[in-house]
């Protein structure tokens, strides 16, 4: 007889964990779970409450009040647990110009208290692995942004830690170094490493994040796959073209409550359906019978970065 | 030439720092006690209190200016060139002459402010009887003349600068030579004159007779305002006028210099092949840093944190360049003083070596809050108290060579003259500011966002505390308990908001 197995402990979960900066409210009950193996995206403009919530998982900053678990390990209570499987990178570089690439990781690697002989392949383990194995004796102030961003990497990857929070790594990079550091950011996925990585830029994440959270204000406002956010917001939009009177085919569609939005434009509406289940159909339904003249009804299609716009909408504003 | 831009942002800013209320607040309570300390031990029998109280008030002015002055001046371009702000400023119609006029004015009310707070006390004086007008008039011209040299070091230093130890060096180093120019001054007219005689037999002594003068340290003024005709007198008056003249014209001479330095800062040329190739040789002899690796291995390992301080060849060179400094320093007093003189110059030397010992406390783990290496380190196993252990450790470590030397040279002349001179309490006072020092600056560190407040704050609460007590309480050896004990309080305080500081995370300079 095989008792069913418990589930396994998420990567990252959180409970109403808020931070308090004075009367500023960063982070608002947020109730976020990571699973093992995710290259989670986590989401948010400028100011949203992305670096205070991976510093808090660092265990760099505490929590006001809510809980946080990083592979079941308090980061308040067990801090050193959580410190020695994650990695944090923060949204700048933390270098000394005047440092050798070498030298850096093996201080890193001594604060991690890594054996000395240990230490010496695994630094030139990890320079492999990112891709500077020829910088390794340069210093640190003659490498490109681009460079020192990949360095940032090998020092997080210095204690070979389970989970990974990169905040806004991609910041500043030009498109090749993008491409060059999402690229490492997938080798390490494969290599069974947790990575969250934050970014205010929704569509750089798309291909590369199998899940996604959004947050505003330091409120979550969605969690789940990229699909599943254009299903849920993506509400379908079409263009209906009236023989006349627009404004009021807008007006009556707006009473529907399968209708999220209905706004006229010179001779148009543009109507965006409420959710993915509502059929097209329905426009012409209501529209007809009250005598308008229907013209055309055309479907739009809808970018991820407008169903972000969309998303975050009702909170920026 | 447009500089009202400049000039307007400044006070703005100044405006904006709250700590500046508080550091005038305190600067005027300080006068207020000093002045009523004065008062209060009274004059000898038969002299008015004024003629008593003003040659002290205008002495400490005197030096706060040579001291305060350019330390106050010395970051304020070089800060801007640092944080990359000076470059912004040449994309606006401003020349820079023109930022450095604007940044000077700002700093010209900063020092003013101290002479005019001192200045009812001085008027006090008057009320209290035994000040003449030549007293009066001596004190404000040579003052104004300090003042204006002294600005004149710290911009100048502060133009030719980029990193702040650079800058407070140089402008400690301008402000030597500008004090120097000014005893000069008065020395060589006599030196040329009738009564030269005595200046050549010891020029040493001719330029403490020109300290003790400006500074009125005697009450040279007085006796003179007595005994002299009033045709000697306006004679005086006028070569202390030219005098203040000439450092207004030294000022405008430094300040186009400073523009030029700045203009050509601005530009921020690329070094010269030869200065490439000094570079290499001489700062990353690569060779040279191989084997320095391999030896320090061992270090890295015990201890990743103290590694860390001693890597740079900064490090290293204010460690060895203090303790072969003073070796230097001593030989040369032990050779041509004598021996009594010698015991006597140990005060200066440890105070020279308590200067050190703050630059570095107040230095503490200051590029490491600038590049953001303080928060990658407080994410790793290593804790807060680490941290902070391993600074106060480091920087004993740092000056033990040259106060080993320091200590040496005073008991040695010591034993061979015994009881000459409070030899005890001067190791006792240098011993327990050097031992507290390093907590008082890592907590200013820490809390302040400039070096040179943390550095004042540091000196002013290890150093100017326990002996203003001292001095209140009119120097008695047994009056030691007291400062010793407020001493190790303070830091006791100190060594627990530090650790507060790092836990609550209070020390990030990049809030958003
Ligand atoms: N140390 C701090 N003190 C005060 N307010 C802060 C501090 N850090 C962050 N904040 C505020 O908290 C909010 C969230 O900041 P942050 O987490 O840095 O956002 P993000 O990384 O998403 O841009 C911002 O409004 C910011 O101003
Ligand atoms: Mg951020």
């Amino acid at each position: 007889m095989t008792t069913p197995a418990a589930p396994p402990i998420p990567a990252v979960s959180t409970a109403n964990l808020t931070r308090v900066y004075g009367a500023m409210t960063a982070l608002d009950t947020l109730n976020l779970t990571v699973n093992r193996g995710d290259l989670f995206g986590f989401i948010g403009s400028n100011g949203a409450g992305k670096t205070t919530t991976l510093r808090i998982l660092a265990t760099f900053l505490t929590p006001t009040t809510g809980t946080a678990f990083v592979f079941g390990h308090d980061v308040v209570a067990a801090p050193n647990e959580v410190r020695r499987i994650l990695g944090y990178m923060p949204d700048f570089f933390g270098v000394y110009k005047d440092m050798e690439v070498t030298e850096y990781l093996d201080f890193f690697g001594a604060c991690y208290k890594l054996p000395a002989a240990k230490r010496e392949q695994t630094v030139k383990d990890v320079l492999e692995l990112v891709g500077l194995s020829e910088k390794r004796g340069s210093l640190i102030g003659a490498l490109s942004r681009g460079m020192q961003q990949r360095l940032g990497l090998a020092r997080v990857l210095i204690h070979d830690p389970q989970i990974l929070l990169l905040d806004e790594p991609a910041s500043g990079l030009d498109p090749r170094a993008r491409i060059e550091m999402m690229a490492v950011l997938q080798e390490l996925q494969r290599m069974g490493k947790t990575i969250i990585i934050s970014s205010h830029i929704l569509s750089e994440l798309e291909t590369l994040c199998n899940r996604v959270a959004i947050i505003e204000r330091g409120k979550l406002i969605y969690a789940g796959s990229v699909q599943g956010m254009e299903q849920k917001h993506g509400g379908r939009i079409y263009l209906v073209k009236l023989a006349a009177d627009s404004e009021k085919a807008a007006e009556l569609l707006r009473t529907r409550k399968e209708i999220a939005e209905a706004t006229a434009l010179d001779g148009h509406v543009k109507v965006t359906l409420a959710g993915a289940d509502v059929d097209a159909s329905l426009i012409a339904e209501t529209l007809v019978p009250a005598g308008f003249r229907l013209l055309e009804l055309r479907e739009e299609e809808v970018g991820l970065e407008e169903v972000f716009l969309r998303v975050t909408k009702g909170e920026t504003q | 030439m447009t500089f009202a831009p400049v000039l307007i942002r400044e006070f703005r800013e100044e405006a904006r720092r709250p700590a500046n209320r508080w550091v005038r607040v305190g600067v005027a309570a300080l006068l207020a006690t000093i002045f009523c300390v004065l008062i209060s031990t009274g004059p000898q029998a038969g002299r008015a209190s004024g003629d008593y109280v003003f040659p002290k008030l205008h002495a400490l002015l005197f030096g706060a200016i040579w001291l305060v002055v350019p330390v106050m001046t010395a970051d304020c371009i070089s800060r801007e060139r640092r944080e990359g702000t000076l470059g912004l400023l040449f994309l606006t119609p401003l020349t820079p002459t023109g930022v450095v006029i604007g940044k000077s004015a700002l700093q010209i009310i900063r020092a003013l402010t101290l002479v005019l707070a001192a200045m009812p006390m001085l008027a006090g004086c008057f009320a209290l009887g035994g000040v003449t007008w030549f007293d009066f008039g001596a004190s404000l011209l040579i003052n104004l003349t300090s003042l204006f040299l002294a600005l004149s070091a710290g911009m100048l230093a502060s133009a030719l600068s980029r990193e702040w130890p650079r800058a407070l060096a140089a402008a400690i180093v301008f402000s030597g030579v500008g004090l120097f120019g000014l005893l000069a001054s008065f020395v060589v007219p006599v030196y040329r004159g009738p009564s030269g005689a005595l200046f050549r037999s010891s020029p040493f002594g001719a330029f403490s007779w020109a300290l003790n003068y400006c500074s009125d340290a005697n009450s040279d003024w007085s006796r003179m305002a007595a005994a002299a005709t009033a045709a000697q007198l306006s004679s005086a008056m006028t070569g202390f006028a030219v005098r203040l003249l000439a450092a207004v014209a030294i000022f405008g001479f430094v300040l186009v210099v400073a523009g030029l330095a700045v203009r050509h800062a601005a530009q921020e040329s690329p070094p010269s092949p030869f200065q490439l190739w000094l570079r290499k040789i001489f700062c990353e002899p690569l060779w040279l840093l191989r084997l320095f690796r391999a030896l320090t291995r061992r270090k890295l390992d015990a201890a990743p944190l103290s590694w860390l301080q001693q890597r740079s060849w900064n490090a290293r060179l204010t460690k060895w360049g203090w303790c072969l400094g003073l070796v230097v320093v001593e030989t040369v007093l032990i050779t041509f003083f004598s021996l009594h003189d010698f015991l006597g110059a140990q005060a200066v030397a440890g105070a020279a070596l308590l200067f050190g010992i703050s630059l570095s406390s107040a230095g503490s783990y200051r590029v490491e809050r600038q590049n953001g290496v303080l928060e990658l380190l407080l994410v790793t196993p290593m804790s807060e108290g680490e941290l902070i252990r391993s600074r106060i450790w480091n920087v004993w470590l740092q000056f033990l060579p040259a106060t080993a030397v320091f200590v040496f040279a005073v008991l040695a002349a010591d034993s061979v003259l015994p009881n000459s001179f409070e030899t005890a309490a001067l190791l006792q006072y240098f011993g327990i500011i050097a031992a507290t020092m390093p907590f008082v600056g890592l907590y200013f560190a820490l809390r302040t966002k400039h070096f040179i407040t943390a550095w004042v704050c540091t000196f002013g609460f290890s150093f100017a505390l326990p002996l203003s007590i001292s001095v209140v309480t009119s120097w008695s050896v047994q009056g030691l308990a007291l400062p010793l004990f407020l001493s190790f309080m303070l830091s006791v305080v100190l060594l627990a908001r530090a650790q507060g500081t790092l836990t609550a995370r209070r020390f990030l300079l990049h809030t958003p």
